[in-house]
């Protein structure tokens, strides 16, 4: 199973075949997670949300295009879902999710492990500083610098997984990563 | 001369490979300390965020995934008509949406449309009761909600408002995954991202759907 390309998957799946759909799922659970984790911050509601999207795109596996690539579509499935969740937690009173919430009494803990020699607190250090920056940019920014810099999306994938032009790509992530940047020196953080 | 510098867009596409003139941004981050410093910090944050670990997946994390998909089946290509008339429905009740929220916006920030603008021309009534209809269905009224939100205070994302009028317009939103993507297309995040040149051309937008409806 695993030696078939992900259309040959999807039309088995389309014929009933679980195992099928169950190869997708283990294919891509990993990337689809964390795009969720970074997108929402906690990791329950990122793995619930990842798995609606597996769910919701299994429903609609009969009307996929054979041009789309099935990644663009799990992705976008997914960068739609949190964005509602998003916007839904707003409206809660919610806002930041708990682990978002969280990494907002992180500088001291940033000051702790600065430090630190070793290169795991740096690393550590560099995580919670973009996870602050992150929670502080727009949701849609936030989405594309994801797409982009952590599942590696290239500007054609990502055009097609936001349905969008590659010019708007090219600009939206521009002031994306602007505003990322920003975010990161306002909070008085250093990478 | 004047000295320009590249802009943060050219900058951003030059990191990614994708950038229209390469080597003139290459030679002018030679020469310019300011743009050379912009983009070297681009460079670190982009390469930071690739260094970010990928969080754990519970083990048990595709079978549920599994048992959830056994519990659901796909839906059959049949009655796509139907899904059809619902995405239109949930377009009518984003347009009621951007319609009232043209005409209510404070004269604090108006844009800059004429007063026989062909938003006018659009029979609210009747869109009215199609939103209500669709909200009667059990659909979720706290879309509805948002054309009271503070809309001016809202985040602009100039970049999508322009890509979502013209899917609007080529009514791409009917597809690839019609109802599942239509049911989770953010028409609020779209209306607050318009800048007053887009209102314009939505009010077109709005007025040929009233002359088509």
């Amino acid at each position: 199973m695993s030696e078939l390309s992900d259309w040959q998957l999807v039309d088995r799946a389309r014929m009933g075949e679980l195992d099928a759909f169950a190869e997708l799922v283990r294919r891509y659970q990993s990337p689809l997670v964390h795009f969720c984790r970074r997108m929402v911050g906690s990791p329950e509601d990122a793995e619930d949300l990842a798995q609606e999207s597996f769910v919701r795109v299994y429903r609609s596996l009969g009307r996929l295009r054979p041009e789309a690539k099935f990644s663009t579509v799990l992705f976008g499935m997914a960068r739609n879902l949190t964005l509602n969740f998003l916007r839904d937690s707003e409206r809660r009173g919610r806002g930041m999710t708990d682990s978002m919430a969280q990494a907002d009494g992180t500088e001291e803990h940033i000051a702790d492990e600065a430090g630190r020699p070793d290169r795991r607190a740096r690393l550590r250090e560099i995580e919670t500083c973009i996870e602050q920056g992150l929670s502080r940019v727009s949701p849609e920014h936030r989405a594309i610098l994801i797409l982009r810099e952590i599942e590696g999306l290239d500007y054609d994938a990502i055009a097609e997984t936001l349905k969008c032009r590659k010019g708007t790509v090219k600009s939206r992530l521009a002031r994306a990563r602007d505003q990322l940047r920003a975010r990161i020196a306002e909070l008085g953080l250093e990478l | 001369m004047s000295h320009k510098h590249v802009s943060i867009d050219e900058l951003s596409a030059y990191l990614d490979g994708e950038a229209r003139h390469s080597t003139a941004v290459r030679d002018h981050l030679q020469r310019c300390a300011e743009c050379a410093q912009r983009h070297a910090e681009l460079a670190k944050l982009s390469s930071h965020m690739r260094t970010l670990p990928a969080p754990d997946v519970s083990p048990a994390f595709a079978t549920r995934v599994m048992a959830a998909v056994r519990e659901t089946r796909p839906e059959p290509l049949g009655f796509r008509w139907l899904r059809w008339a619902s995405v239109g429905m949930g377009v009518a009740a984003g347009l009621v949406l951007a319609a009232a929220w043209v005409m209510n916006r404070p004269p604090a920030a108006p844009p800059a449309v004429a007063a026989n603008s062909p938003a006018h021309a659009v029979d609210a009534e009747r869109l009215m009761q199609v939103i209500e209809a669709r909200i009667a269905q059990g659909e979720d009224p706290g879309a509805v909600e948002y054309a009271g939100a503070d809309w001016d205070n809202a985040e602009a994302v100039p970049a999508s408002a322009d890509l979502e009028l013209a899917q609007l317009a080529q009514s791409e939103w009917f597809d690839p995954l019609a109802e599942e993507v239509e049911s989770t297309i953010d028409v609020d995040t779209m209306i607050a991202s318009l800048s007053p040149e887009q209102v314009q051309v939505f009010k077109q937008l709005l007025a040929a759907y009233a002359k088509e409806g």
